[in-house]
């Protein structure tokens, strides 16, 4: 019997144990699904103005400056090469043979910075007023006055600021008069190499790479050399593997045909 | 004498006119215009005609170069918020961007533009003042520029002497200690100069952590608030002075100095310029390795080579292609030469292990008469292929002279390109244009080794002769013909004063009949050795090996017994 019962109580134990297991871990998962429901029920999801219209926004940016990163600096590139199904710009043209080229884009900062801004004017617009809609349905007083908005390309991030004044009433009034936007990325640095690389181009045409290279260990210059003379350049950072490409056609002494 | 006037003017309105007709229209912005090679869009291009011009919402043209116009002539567009001094047209300068146009082609006449040694915080480099000084407000920091100085290490030696130290500050958590310079630690912070932040006191202690370093290349010894300290050495772990007081990177007594100290696991004095820079392996930051190996061969960083020797490409095949190999941090980057028709080529000296791609000089090869301008090194790169010519339009010989020192002589050779190039030989008729500014077709320039050998043969079991095209073969046969008895015999004895053809044994008889005359393989095979130097002509096989889809006796066009033409069926 005294045998009999300690060997139920360690199979009985075993068995508890793996029970209260099974169920902790079952609650872990479910809790982890449903946790975004659970948040907004207790409230605890609403985010600060300043949280929400960085989490809202940050995608958007994101994807802007992906697609002006791979076509030259701009949304839709008025002169380009079609290159793996992409529309790279050229930032340094001519036409002619024996010809140095000519910079199209001699303010590519601002050109960017701009294009950016232009490419996201519709999201912030809309996730301002889903932020306006979401403070109202739980009975704030909402006040939104559209302001400047701003993209700055600065070392290792983009800042996108829009002076937007937000003022929410409920018992006690909040004001807001600016957000920003912080991504970090390193096209401030990718810029800065395609600019020496274009003006390398407009007077002595193909760039030598490797110089930039071992003056600068952490990017990486890629030159894709195409039949009609265009020259593309895939400017990237080693580490972010964050890159910038543009076209360029100076100084052409040689083609194949087909020009 | 007003005849005279009146004449001079018609002559002088005449030839502006004319000048006008054909120069170049300069164009703001161009439109596409299909059958020519303008992209739309384009800023300030020089076109042949106004309807490549887009002269919409006020955009300008002129029938002249854009160098003369005032909106699309070089100039420099200086921008201060991003720091570009850039050689830009007005047009393109845009002020709304920032922009300012001077009209100054060389940069350097700007005073904002003049290049420099640019120190800001605790790094430098040559860059232009105006960049200089956008970068220092970019990274909020101060900025010192020192005009003239265009050598870096000149430049960084300026760095050692700004002072460094520790910066402390009081916070509810207790000291808190950075190492910064004197100027960027202000009060109520305290400078302690030359000090690290693990000296007594300063809130920081040593810890056995390495870290690397933003925009520095060696490992450091890491203190317990995240700074580094001193250049990593096992042998100063416990080391109190070497933990209190700062030591330059550049001082002669770190370990390992003057080597590259790779993948040390008791030193972390790394040397870029010898292949090593700060970089983490499985966690610990080490001297990493930045050389590479390719095809069993070890090279520095920094360091070019060929993908194969230039003289390879003396007997280039289609496709076959010369790049630049670089070494850059431990990776091989290879870059192309040219734009894909080897009118470049990888240069390389195996001494200094450094290559760059320089011009395959081809295109005038064909022209040169004489074995002193074709082999002229200065001017072009060309070979003399003795043993064949070059015919003329009416298919006459060209002569070529051979000079022996003082001597000349006249030889059967002809100037040929020493690297043959490439060229859309699928698309015969597009434009190719060489280094040198010629421009051809893929048909032109291998056509010039193309050439007509009238050979004769006989037909209908040797009663007639055809062709009857040589000279004196037609002879022969109108000496012949009408006659009836002896017709062989007299064809026989007329054709055997005939000139020996370079190009086909002449006929003769077997058995007593006459026998066909045939392509001498002499010749056939220096005429195939001339077409393919040409370039991408003739019968070859591809630089993978794959056959071509022309064989010899494709090309020797018309009738001749197959069998006499050597490699008659090769593809390659």
């Amino acid at each position: 019997m005294r045998r009999g019962c300690k060997r139920w109580n360690k199979n009985g134990q075993v068995t508890v144990f793996i029970i209260i297991a099974i169920v902790i871990v079952g609650l872990g998962i479910l809790g982890y699904m449903l946790y975004p429901k659970i948040k907004s029920t207790l409230g605890i999801g609403a985010q600060s103005p300043t949280a929400y219209i960085q989490s809202c926004i940050e995608d958007n940016i994101k994807g802007a400056v992906e697609k002006i990163s791979l076509q030259g600096g701009s949304v839709k590139p008025e002169v380009y090469y079609t290159f793996d199904d992409e529309n790279i710009g050229y930032l340094c043209y001519t036409n002619e043979m024996y010809k140095s080229c000519v910079v199209q884009q001699p303010n590519l900062k601002q050109h960017i910075e701009s294009e950016i801004k232009t490419d996201i004017e519709d999201e912030v617009g809309a996730c301002f007023e889903l932020l306006k809609d979401s403070y109202e349905n739980r009975g704030y007083g909402v006040q939104l006055t559209e302001g400047i908005k701003r993209v700055e390309l600065l070392p290792n991030r983009i800042i996108s600021t829009f002076n937007y004044s937000l003022t929410l009433t409920k018992g006690s009034t909040e004001k807001y008069d600016s957000f920003a936007v912080i991504l970090n990325n390193n096209l401030y640095e990718l810029v800065s190499i395609a600019n020496s690389i274009l003006e390398w181009e407009s007077y002595y045409g193909k760039a030598e790479i490797n110089t930039y290279m071992y003056y600068y260990p952490n990017i990486k210059v890629v030159l894709n050399p195409r039949d009609d003379g265009t020259n593309i350049y895939v400017v990237s950072h080693r580490n972010s593997k964050e890159l910038f490409q543009f076209a360029s056609r100076s100084l052409v002494s040689s083609v194949g045909g087909g020009l | 004498m007003n005849k005279k006037i009146v004449l001079i003017f018609v002559f002088v309105a005449f030839g502006i006119f004319l000048l006008s007709s054909v120069s170049a229209v300069c164009c703001e912005k161009t439109i596409a215009v299909s059958g020519t090679a303008t992209r739309a869009g384009a800023f300030c291009q020089d076109v042949i005609d106004i309807s490549s011009c887009d002269r919409s919402s006020g955009l300008r043209t002129a029938p002249t170069s854009c160098q003369s116009t005032d909106y699309c002539s070089r100039g420099t567009c200086v921008n201060s918020e991003s720091g570009t001094c850039m050689p830009s047209p007005k047009a393109t300068c845009q002020s709304e961007l920032g922009g300012y146009w001077y009209n100054k082609t060389k940069t350097e006449q700007i005073p904002r533009c003049e290049m420099g040694c640019c120190i800001i915080g605790n790094g430098g480099s040559i860059s232009r003042k105006i960049k200089c000084e956008a970068a220092a407000s970019d990274y909020n920091a101060d900025y010192e520029f020192s005009p003239g100085i265009l050598d870096l290490e000149v430049c960084l030696s300026k760095l050692d002497s700004k002072k460094k130290g520790a910066c402390v500050v009081e916070t509810e958590q207790g000291r808190k200690c950075t190492i910064e310079l004197g100027e960027n630690c202000q009060s109520p912070k305290e400078f302690h100069a030359g000090l690290l932040c693990t000296a007594p006191d300063l809130g920081c202690v040593r810890t056995s952590k390495t870290m690397c370093a933003e925009g520095k290349e060696d490992v450091y010894f890491a203190d317990s608030c995240g700074n580094p300290a001193n250049v990593y050495d096992s042998s100063k772990a416990t080391d109190t002075t070497y933990w209190t007081y700062i030591k330059e990177d550049s001082s002669s007594d770190l370990c390992g100095t003057g080597d590259s100290n790779i993948n040390s696991q008791t030193c972390g004095n790394c040397n870029y310029g010898l292949g090593s820079i700060c970089g983490k392996t499985g966690g610990k930051s080490i001297c990493k390795d930045l050389r590479c190996t390719y095809k069993g061969v070890t090279y520095n960083h920094g360091q070019t080579w060929c993908s194969e020797p230039i003289k390879n490409f003396e007997t280039a095949t289609p496709g076959k292609l010369s790049y630049v190999l670089s070494c850059m941090n431990g990776e091989v980057t290879p870059t192309l030469c040219g734009n894909g028709w080897r009118e470049e080529l990888c240069w390389e000296n195996s001494t200094v292990k450094y290559a760059t791609c320089i011009a395959n000089r081809w295109d005038f090869c064909i022209i040169q008469n004489n074995s002193k301008d074709c082999l002229n090194k200065d001017m072009r790169d060309c070979r003399v292929e003795e043993g064949t010519e070059i015919v003329d339009a009416n298919n006459k010989e060209k002569l070529f002279i051979k000079w022996d020192g003082e001597t000349k002589q006249e030889i059967k050779a002809a100037c040929v390109p020493k690297y043959p190039p490439a060229f859309n030989f699928w698309n015969p008729d597009s434009t190719t244009a060489g280094s040198q500014g010629a421009s051809n077709t893929p048909n032109g320039v291998c056509g010039r080794a193309s050439t007509i050998c009238t050979a004769l043969y006989s037909q209908n079991f040797g009663l007639a002769w055809t062709p009857y095209e040589y000279e004196c073969a037609s002879a022969c046969k109108s000496t012949c013909e009408g006659w009836i008895i002896g017709k062989g015999l007299c064809e026989e004895n007329c054709f055997a004063k005939c000139p020996k053809s370079e190009c086909y044994e002449n006929y003769g008889t077997a058995g007593g009949k006459l026998i066909d005359g045939k392509i001498k393989k002499e010749w056939a095979t220096q005429r195939q050795e001339l077409c393919i130097s040409m370039g991408d002509c003739g019968v070859k096989a591809n630089y993978l090996d794959k056959e071509g889809y022309s064989s010899w006796k494709d090309l020797f066009i018309g009738n001749y017994t197959k069998s006499d033409l050597p490699n008659a069926d090769a593809y390659k």
